[in-house]
């Protein structure tokens, strides 16, 4: 059940050329996770705000379970928001902190205690509350603000990038805890963030933004397997074009046709997206005739890059099976791995341009070795 | 470690005090002179001019008008300075330094020159020779100490505090209350010294504006030090500088940038 409904959500500030939200779409269920993604300036984190009343959209409205809230000021909306930094009030201490929801309500002083308590467990900070902001890591200083977020039992939680300032470690230990909060309070969270990674890990759906627009909206695995745009496929890991002619649901290249299910009809060119984990290479057998060009031992796997009819493609095989450089191979495509997508406006699908525009740089590396 | 710097700054509180205190020596012995001749190193003893001061009601009564005074300026001073300052300290907009260049105009042009006019103004909107209009004319001069002391204060302040605290339920008074007044503590209250001790030592204004109906202390001040008699005038200027110097006691902690900065949000 849609839980938190966008409806063209627009933001543009008046000193703007260009919208910086424009007409956002979003339907959030409860109890999951949407990541917007997207680099910095698409306006993701204005979506956000937007969400939380801390700025007011030019047109749009924002539902929350049918009823709209566009004129609900933030303090009576029940939406958290934790920020990139962990804004922890320096006058207070870690528990004064977590409570302060609650004290804002006029919750009475033995509830919020036992309260806190609680929240202190969830985040694993038993007996720092009497502790100042200044005296926590980083680390704790997040988990902190979140046990502050979450005190409210907010209907919806925002994050707007907040394990962008964390350590490695700490960031798997934030998002499990972040994973571990959904299941909890079964409540609907809203990420943003800009690491296409961090986003397929705690997504049950993704958003991709660009421009203030949603270019996708998906599962993750979708990005990988039906990318909508070249631009999109190239965000989601490395992998080979190859210029083709669509005509309505035939997709056209040297490789041969191909259908596939759920492509848009459409008369024109179009790229085949091949992924590196899409080829199988044999010494011989069916399948076209590939040319080892290069190699490069990457530990589990080895990336291969081959000549196959008028392709270069990047290829990447488990370990087990070691070509030399001009061995000629047998290749066969997984079909499932191989998606179309159209070219963005100002790119050309012309092969050498493709190649050279996506040439992945461990390929350059291989090829100054070689020389 | 701690001891040591503590005892390598024992020469620069000596100095302190010696500089702030060693002026005032001489103030106090004249206070309790009786006749103090030139080559004496010390005065014939007397507690005449306190004896004085303390029987002269008028004198008693310019030290209250003077602390009611200066305490509602200050307190006008906040009120209307608060969100100037808050503005200026937060925010980048258009024309900001002009902004600022008219906020400051009152601490540049002369006192004199603004209160000739002044005057004729308050004389037609009736507010000349009352506390009020005492009050509104020097809140014009003590403002842009409080709004630009203020504003360097706020300059170190994230605004996205408040936004989390409106997210967790906080309206707009529970944020003042609760976030950022405490934040912004040991500059507000700087900032506002500043307001009071501007607002206590206005003689010009207070004599144009209150003319005979607002008594202050330093009109009382000014006719004492012209009338010869050293011993009553130096009575009055300690117990003209002692609140000032109470206040900065009570309010030391902050009064270094180090302790505004402490109180400050500006850790992270």
């Amino acid at each position: 059940m849609t839980f938190l409904t966008l409806k063209g959500l627009t933001k543009k500030y008046d000193d703007a050329e260009s919208p910086c939200v424009n007409g956002l779409d979003l339907e959030v269920e409860r109890g999951r996770i949407v990541v917007l993604l997207g680099p910095s300036g698409c306006g993701k984190t204005t979506t956000l705000k937007m969400i939380a009343g801390l700025t007011e959209p030019s047109s749009g409205d924002i539902l929350v379970d049918g009823n709209s809230i566009i004129r609900i000021p933030t303090e009576k909306r029940n939406i958290s928001m934790i920020f990139q930094k962990s804004l922890l009030f320096p006058h207070m201490t870690v528990a004064e902190n977590i409570g302060f929801g609650l004290r804002m309500r006029g919750v009475k002083q033995a509830i919020v205690k036992r309260k806190v308590d609680e929240m202190l467990d969830l985040v694993k900070l038993k007996g720092y509350g009497g502790r100042k902001a200044a005296q926590l890591s980083g680390g704790q200083e997040q988990r902190v603000s979140l046990a502050r977020a979450l005190i409210i039992e907010p209907d919806i939680l925002l994050l707007d990038e907040p394990l962008s300032a964390l350590d490695a470690e700490l960031r798997v230990e934030m998002r499990e805890l972040i994973l571990s909060i959904k299941e909890k309070y079964n409540i609907s969270i809203v990420f943003v963030t800009h690491d296409q990674a961090e986003a397929v890990m705690l997504a049950d759906k993704i958003a991709l933004m660009v421009d203030g627009k949603i270019v996708q909206y998906n599962e993750p695995q979708a990005f990988y397997s039906r990318p909508r745009t070249r631009r999109v496929a190239e965000f989601f890991g490395w992998t080979n074009f190859v210029p083709a002619i669509q005509k309505g649901k035939v997709v056209t290249c040297s490789f041969g046709e191909f259908i596939f299910e759920g492509l848009e009809d459409h008369d024109g060119p179009i790229c085949l997206t091949i992924r590196p984990d899409a080829a199988i290479l044999c010494p011989q057998g069916e399948g076209y005739r590939a040319v080892v060009r290069n190699s490069m031992y990457m530990g589990t796997w080895i990336d291969y890059e081959v000549d196959c009819l008028d392709a270069r493609l990047g290829i990447s095989l488990d370990s087990n099976y070691i070509f030399q450089k001009g061995e000629e191979l047998s290749i066969k495509f997984v079909h499932t791995k191989i998606w179309a997508v159209r070219c963005d406006s100002n790119s050309i699908c012309d092969n050498r341009v493709v190649w050279e525009n996506s040439i992945p740089s461990k390929t350059v590396a291989v090829k100054t070795q070689t020389e | 470690m701690a001891k040591n710097r503590s005892r390598s700054r024992i020469p620069i509180l000596v100095f302190l005090y010696i500089a702030i205190l060693v002026p005032i020596i001489p103030i106090v012995m004249w206070s309790f002179a009786f006749r103090w001749p030139y080559p004496n190193l010390l005065p014939t003893w007397s507690t005449r001019a306190w004896d004085y001061v303390f029987s002269q009601p008028a004198i008693l009564s310019s030290v209250g008008t003077s602390i009611v005074v200066s305490t509602l300026v200050t307190m006008l001073t906040l009120i209307i300075g608060y969100s100037a300052a808050k503005a200026l300290g937060t925010r980048e907009f258009k024309g900001k330094t002009t902004v600022e260049i008219f906020i400051l105009l009152p601490a540049i042009v002369p006192v004199i020159s603004a209160v000739m006019g002044m005057q004729g103004i308050f004389i037609r909107i009736y507010l000349s020779d009352s506390l009020l209009g005492v009050v509104l004319a020097q809140t014009v001069f003590t403002l842009p100490y409080l709004i630009l002391g203020l504003a360097a204060v706020f300059k170190n302040y994230n605004m996205e505090y408040e936004q989390v605290a409106s997210t967790l339920g906080a309206d707009r008074w529970k944020i003042l209350t609760e976030v950022t007044i405490p934040a912004i503590f040991p500059g507000l209250v700087v900032s506002c010294l500043f307001a009071f001790v501007v607002s206590w030592s206005q003689y010009l204004l207070t004599l144009m504006i209150g003319g005979a109906a607002v008594n202050t202390l330093p009109l009382e001040l000014f006719a004492l030090m012209t009338s010869q008699d050293y011993p009553v005038a130096c009575a009055v200027s300690i117990i003209f500088i002692l609140p000032v110097l109470i206040l900065l006691g009570l309010t030391s902690k902050f009064l270094t940038t180090n302790g505004v900065a402490k109180g400050g949000i500006n850790q992270i």
